[in-house]
């Protein structure tokens, strides 16, 4: 389980609190969605999971982060990248090597396990890049490259895996695998949270739940239903998805287009 | 811990107001320009210890002090590297480490007018000594791309060390070898950059005539003190005052 108590940050050089006394936990096997408005707090979070933050961004930092019981601030950021695993918003500040493969087994072997081929080879089917394994990564499409950088934490095997805003500059058919790559995930037991303001690419991924980020600090935190709350996402500067709204309108309680349509078609 | 992505530290400008920030440009490039000469004058310890310590006024002035203490720290390895070098080739202890103070003052001249200045300032100093706009406006560019690239190499130093990877442990090799997965995205992402800035300016005309102007700058009595200081500084060390 990941514990947040009472965490308050400020980057240095800034004169606002990024997160303000930021309290919450999340346990697996679930999908945990983070939203809210750009400058909201979202991507500091997650930078608290696996120790960026206090260990690599420098500021203020108060409270404190227990992953699996273990306080971020004792152990180091690669120790720590063992439990939690992070997929930057863009994939290309990741990718040095020359083949896909390459780029897959770097993780588990920095961190030093023996079965990296195993795990290598997981993680490509599992994201479905089987067949480009000799491919340089920087001639991969937009959205094979969003798989390749979550292959790269898959085969670190992390117990919990964080992506943040994992749907920019993808295509609809790319959301779409993204979506079952995640349930996929969770249904091995991993623990999701995925960062992100598109709420109609949240209302179709149906996570477990649901936590509203606005001004460094939770301000809902709940399940699907809260997609469907005007009043609320509003309150967070937040805009309905619309195949809530519409289900709203037709009387349909769905929160993704899917549901709308398997309730209208039956 | 060495960290060498620091060096980039020091080349981030700051938005503060400083008595050197409101200077006028042609002021703060007669400075840069004085404390890249004067290093090269002398080379012994004593001259080079006294430019640094010539240079810390103006470090006040420009608040850019920790920056520059957190680049020197990023550098230290170079700095480190010029010395051994240095002496390994000349065999003389003190003049391989005045060598190394000499890389300081002059990193540290550059820091100076790169944190406390808009680039653009930079741009119409060239302007102003008749420099073809293109060339300015390359320079500048490049300028303006400095703290850009610094928010990059931090993003991909994070990303990598989400990966396990360390940085900065071990021994030399293996931490020049470190760098690799800093070194790769990082030149990938700016020859991107550099090909998608370049699409940018052909679609907003760049070069297409003669361009307009609408800064002025003044000349102000704390230009004057600066520029006194610098003659002075000049002095010190031409003529080896207080040190012959």
């Amino acid at each position: 389980m990941i514990e947040i108590e009472r965490v308050s940050f400020k980057y240095s050089g800034s004169n606002e609190y990024a997160l303000k006394d930021l309290s919450l936990s999340i346990s697996r096997p679930s999908i945990t969605a983070i939203v809210g408005r750009n400058g909201a707090g979202k991507s500091t979070l997650l930078r608290l999971l696996n120790g960026l933050i206090p260990h690599f961004y420098e500021g203020e930092f108060r409270g404190r982060v227990l992953v699996d019981g273990v306080d971020t601030r004792e152990v180091d950021i690669s120790d720590l990248s063992r439990k939690v695993g992070l997929v930057f918003q863009n994939p290309e500040h990741m990718f040095f090597s020359e083949t896909v493969w390459d780029e897959v087994i770097f993780g588990p072997k920095a961190l030093g396990r023996n079965d990296f081929e195993e795990l290598g080879e997981k993680a490509l089917r599992l994201t479905g890049l089987t067949d480009m394994k000799d491919y340089p990564p920087w001639s991969l499409s937009g959205g094979e490259m969003k798989r390749l950088s979550i292959a790269c934490i898959l085969s670190m095997e992390t117990d919990y895996i964080a992506l943040d805003e994992p749907t920019v500059g993808q295509d609809a058919v790319s959301r779409r695998e993204l979506i079952e790559i995640l349930r996929n995930l969770r249904n091995m037991g991993k623990g999701i949270i995925v960062v992100s303001h598109d709420l109609e690419w949240i209302s179709d991924l149906r996570p477990d739940r649901i936590i509203v980020i606005r001004d460094g600090y939770v301000f809902a935190d709940g399940g699907c239903d809260l997609l469907a709350d005007v009043t609320i996402l509003a309150r967070a500067g937040l805009i309905p998805p619309m195949s809530a709204i519409i289900g709203r309108a037709i009387g349909v309680r769905g929160f993704g287009i899917d549901d709308i349509l398997k309730e209208v078609l039956g | 811990m060495i960290d060498p992505t620091r060096i980039f530290k020091a080349f981030q400008i700051s938005k503060e107001r400083t008595p050197y920030s409101s200077l006028h440009p042609m002021t703060k490039f007669l400075i840069f320009l004085s404390f890249l000469v004067i290093p090269l004058l002398r080379d012994d310890i004593i001259s080079q210890l006294s430019i640094f310590l010539l240079q810390v006024p103006i470090m006040i002035c420009s608040k850019t002090g920790k920056r520059i203490g957190d680049s020197l720290k990023g550098s230290s390895l170079f700095l480190i590297m010029i010395i051994v070098l240095n002496y390994i080739f000349i065999r003389d202890l003190l003049y391989s480490i005045a060598m190394g103070l000499r890389l300081t003052n002059l990193l540290v001249a550059s820091a100076i007018l790169m944190a406390a200045t808009n680039p653009m300032e930079i741009g119409d100093i060239l302007s102003m000594i008749r420099v073809p706009y293109y060339i300015t406006f390359s320079f500048v560019i490049a300028l303006r791309f400095v703290p850009v690239l610094a928010r990059d190499v931090e993003n991909i130093v994070a990303a990598q060390r989400s990966r396990g990877m360390k940085i900065a442990t071990g021994g030399l090799l293996k931490r020049a070898r470190s760098l690799i997965p800093l070194l790769i995205p990082m030149i990938i992402i700016s020859i991107r950059r550099s090909q998608q800035l370049s699409e940018a300016l052909e679609v907003r005309a760049f070069g297409s005539g003669k361009r307009s102007f609408y800064y002025s700058y003044r000349w102000s009595y704390s230009d004057i003190i600066f520029i006194l200081y610098t003659i002075i500084c000049w002095i010190v060390i031409v003529r080896g005052y207080p040190f012959p």
